[in-house]
């Protein structure tokens, strides 16, 4: 960016460039529509201008996208909102939870710009808005009753929870006014072993899924990782193909997922093997949690039908694995033949009886990774935007994880 | 299918596999040429990419250039790198695509070719399992689909299936269809002697668009539109396809064509037909081409003796384009210097039907044009009261406008009027504007991906069937005779750079409309 110039009868050019520039400029919360207006006009009407810094702008948006968050991961999720903005033009509402002992509310503006493939002379931008409140105990109607009004009608509406402090009760004030809720039931604590903890923060998670299920639409980012594996599982089973008969599923006697990254690939593995099971119709019986190899966590669980299909369902943890799902295995009561499933030189080979076959993954950035990290979470948004319709599916695996987890606490008591 | 195979295989579902390819081996005719490089094999390794090939496919390239498989494979990827930049590239991956990939060197004219690429289709069926089914993808010489069509039937790679049965083996067959109504009652006569038509698949790339699907979407799912979509409410409509490049090195082809074969006769009859024609019953295959067909039937056949007041031709002499000189049509390569080929056209269409009797159509197609645009502009009837234009306002009536970009920026705008704000009533005339690129960040697939994926699943809905050819042929006949009669005396009569010969502007403004400036 050049010096900046002085602009004609454009006293607030500095604060026009800042605001386009990504910079958060603070505004009185009763005003923030009407300061937005204000920046926006005085951009558009000095664009053509010679003398100012800034090329023509494009303000776009085709949904809301509001983000709530605690303040030490402000940083974090603004970031987050940037990189969505440059895919799916938004109006970006970044709402943060701030402790604090004198309760207040802030609010801030300013706009994510950049240019038109293939075009230099004009930038497409969008608003983000943050707003925080501070206090020593969370209000979530409060926060609710700036954000929601900002919400722009007619246009899909996202609330992304991004908060650990995130029960039913803090969403509903939002989910009121907003579509769809983004969440990620993946356990964020990156810890050797899988506390209690963070199953009881997983199971939370899964709760929250369920319970809000019923009126608003649910995409956990969770389940979407795990979507390729799901294909290749199913299609491995695809009688149109040279593979195993569906018919076998009925023989299915034992799964193992392998998953990485400790505690923080667990939740992704659990959903994989209860999505299985509860496509088999089987419902968890026992669970158990020990300490496996090398001390690594293992769950065991068997699961049962009407049809007197039992299967013994194990979630391995992987040394020095991918975050997330590593392998999965499948053995039958029918036969010696084993189906697996995992990374190989970036796509995932399905191997059964001697043969094989790969699945491209649908994650450009897994792909540029080998195939062996988790997909960016970008790519988890424009998915989950594709996909923004109720999922009887995943709301099944959800229960029956939910249900798995409640078994395995049950036995430790 | 898809149902059964959810019922049986309780994982299936939810994993929208609605589009399932079955295995197969896709043989491409031509595949030497720019096509092929530019988009076929970049379309199929986006496919490949998002998962939608199945797992048993096979790709045969067959040219008279002799080459080995390895070196077709080479050559493929560098092309998918130099002409698909979007497109992700990882070894690893293309690797296992490349794999299905084979090349044959055989001439297309020799029964001989035909063996070879039989026994490889048997080694690569058995090999790959793709079961015997085949496309044959015709990227050649319109010159060459005939004969090839035939050497397919002779050698046993083509045969005639019942119009119930699954439509295996299936031709794609690239436009030109035909070089004139008769050439293209005898193509697809040759054709349906050996293929039904349910095998054929005639391809225009314009209806893999996304704009252009979204015609559809835009009329049939905005209940607000299509109550207006009407001689009531509707004064005239403009479809133009401007481009300000040549010939680029297609002179010889483009002599004998010209722009009502290159582009009226297919590209803008296909997007007439999308904006004009009745909802469709439902939204499959024959429905939907049964209504654009109507659209054909339905136009008032041009007569030779007032022909010249519905049709106006012209030619591009030396111009500017862009600030660089650049020569006329008769200067370019390969191109005669008395050449009478129109690089421009102009038609004003007139649909006898309920819906639209007395709603002039106007289409305008151009090379060597001022700025590069195609687009559908629907003109609003203007209000019937003048109340805001009193002696306070300097701004002359105007009317809505609906504007269907399908390029460079595909998109839709509206203008409408609004108050400038003031102490008076004055009327401005603004655009709200929609922009695919700026409201769908996620890579927008190629017109050729769309087609090819419907093609490998057997859904023809967006090719072009035989009856939308002749009708279309049918339609512009009486213009190329016309035109073939009577040589043109004052071509060159526009400009490289300009916006068409001046005749183009009286034959609009004869009904008391113009032009839109783009």
């Amino acid at each position: 960016m050049s010096s900046m110039p002085v602009l004609k009868n454009a006293p607030d050019e500095g604060r026009i460039l800042s605001f386009l520039s990504g910079n958060l400029a603070q505004v009185d919360v009763a005003k923030i529509e009407k300061e937005l207006t204000r920046l926006w006009d005085s951009a558009g009407r000095a664009a053509g201008d010679e003398d100012v810094a800034w090329k023509p702008v494009i303000r776009a948006c085709a949904l809301n996208m509001v983000l709530l968050c605690e303040e030490e991961n402000e940083r974090k999720f603004a970031g987050l909102l940037s990189e969505i903005t440059v895919r799916h033009p938004c109006r970006a509402i970044l709402a943060v939870i701030a402790q604090a002992p004198v309760e207040k509310v802030e609010a801030w503006v300013t706009a994510h710009c950049h240019f038109l493939p293939g075009r230099l002379d004009k930038q497409m931008c969008c608003e983000q808005i943050s707003v925080k409140w501070s206090g020593a105990a969370f209000v979530s109607t409060g926060l609710a009753s700036v954000v929601t009004p900002l919400v722009i009608p007619e246009l899909p509406s996202w609330l992304f929870a991004g908060s650990k402090q995130l029960t039913s009760a803090v969403m509903e004030p939002f989910l009121s006014y907003l579509d769809h809720l983004l969440m990620d039931s993946r356990i964020q604590d990156a810890g050797d072993t899988i506390s209690e903890g963070a199953l009881a923060a997983l199971s939370s998670n899964l709760q929250i899924a369920i319970d809000l299920a019923e009126h608003t639409v649910v995409v956990d980012l969770a389940w979407l990782t795990i979507s390729a594996w799901r294909k290749a599982i199913a299609l491995a089973f695809d009688n149109t193909d040279v593979s195993i008969l569906p018919t076998r599923l009925k023989a299915v006697k034992t799964i193992t997922v392998q998953y990485g990254g400790q505690s923080q690939g667990f939740s992704q593995a659990l959903l994989l093997a209860t999505w299985l099971t509860t496509r088999l119709q089987l419902t968890p019986q026992n669970a158990e949690f020990k300490e496996g190899l090398d001390n690594r966590a293992e769950l065991t669980a068997v699961c049962s039908n009407k049809g007197g299909q039992s299967l013994t369902v194990t979630l391995q943890a992987a040394e020095d694995g991918a975050i997330g799902v590593n392998g999965f295995e499948m053995a039958f009561s029918d036969g010696d033949d084993v189906l697996n499933v995992d990374f190989s030189c970036g796509a995932l080979k399905v191997t059964n009886n001697g043969s094989e076959e790969f699945m491209e993954l649908p994650w450009s950035s897994s792909r540029d990774k080998n195939g062996e990290g988790e997909p960016a979470f970008t790519e988890l948004v424009d998915f989950a935007f594709e996909h923004s319709a109720k999922d009887p599916i995943y709301l099944a695996a959800a229960k029956s994880a939910n249900d798995l987890l409640k078994l395995i606490n049950r036995a430790s008591k | 299918m898809i149902e059964e195979k959810v019922l049986e295989n309780p994982l299936l579902e939810g994993l929208a596999l609605e589009r399932h390819v079955d295995s197969l081996s896709f043989v491409i005719f031509g595949a030497h040429g720019d096509l092929t490089k530019r988009k076929l094999v970049p379309a199929m390794y986006a496919l490949f990419l998002q998962g939608l090939l199945p797992r048993g496919f096979v790709l045969l390239g067959t040219s008279r250039t002799p080459m080995t498989d390895e070196a077709f494979r080479i050559l493929m990827r560098e092309s998918l790198i130099k002409f698909a930049p979007d497109l992700p590239f990882e070894e690893d991956s293309w690797t296992r695509f490349a794999s299905s990939l084979y090349y044959r060197a055989t001439d297309s004219s020799k029964p001989e070719g035909y063996e070879v690429i039989k026994s490889t289709l048997a080694e690569l069926d058995s090999k790959h399992g793709t079961k015997g089914r085949h496309i044959f993808y015709l990227s050649t010489s319109p010159s060459l689909y005939l004969p090839i069509v035939q050497g397919l039937a002779a050698s046993g790679l083509v045969t005639k299936v019942k119009a119930t049965e699954p439509a295996w083996p299936r031709v794609v067959i690239e436009k030109p269809f035909g070089h004139d109504l008769a050439s293209s009652i005898a193509l697809d006569e040759h054709i349906h002697e050996v293929m039904r038509e349910h095998q054929v698949y005639r391809i225009d790339h314009y209806l893999g668009k996304e704009t252009v699907q979204n015609i559809m979407v835009f009329r049939f799912a905005n209940g607000i539109f299509e109550p207006l979509w009407n001689r009531n409410h509707i004064d005239h409509i403009q479809i133009t396809n401007a481009e300000t490049i040549g010939v680029e090195g297609r002179g010889a082809y483009y002599q004998e064509a010209g722009a009502l074969r290159d582009m009226i006769q297919n590209h803008l009859l296909q997007l007439l037909a999308l904006v004009l024609m009745e909802p469709p019953i439902a939204m499959d295959a024959e429905a939907t081409r049964d209504e654009k067909i109507k659209v054909l039937r339905c136009l008032k056949p041009l007569k030779p003796n007032t022909i010249d007041r519905y049709a106006v031709r012209g030619q591009y002499g030396a111009g500017f384009i862009v600030g660089a000189a650049v020569p006329g049509f008769r200067e370019e390569e390969s191109v005669a210097k008395d050449a009478p080929t129109p690089t421009f056209a102009a038609l004003k269409l007139e649909v006898d039907n309920w819906r639209w009797a007395g709603v002039p159509i106007y289409i305008r197609s151009g090379k060597r044009l001022a700025k590069s645009v195609t687009e559908v502009a629907v003109h609003f009837k203007k209000a019937p009261h003048r109340l805001f234009d009193g002696e306070q306002s300097d701004v002359e009536q105007q009317e809505n406008v609906l504007v269907m970009q399908i390029q460079p920026e595909e998109g839709i705008s509206l203008k409408f009027a609004t108050k400038q704000p003031g102490p008076t009533t004055m009327v401005r005339w603004l655009n709200m504007d929609f922009k695919y690129g700026t409201a769908f960040g996620a890579r927008t697939p190629t017109a050729y991906e769309r087609l090819i994926l419907d093609c490998l699943i057997g859904d023809p809905s967006l090719f072009a069937r035989t009856d939308f050819v002749e009708a279309s042929w049918q339609y512009i006949e009486p213009l190329l005779e016309h035109w073939d009669n009577q040589k043109p005396a004052d071509f060159p009569n526009y400009k490289a750079g300009s916006w068409g010969p001046k005749a183009a502007d009286d034959l609009i403004g004869s009904t008391g409309h113009a032009w839109r400036k783009l």
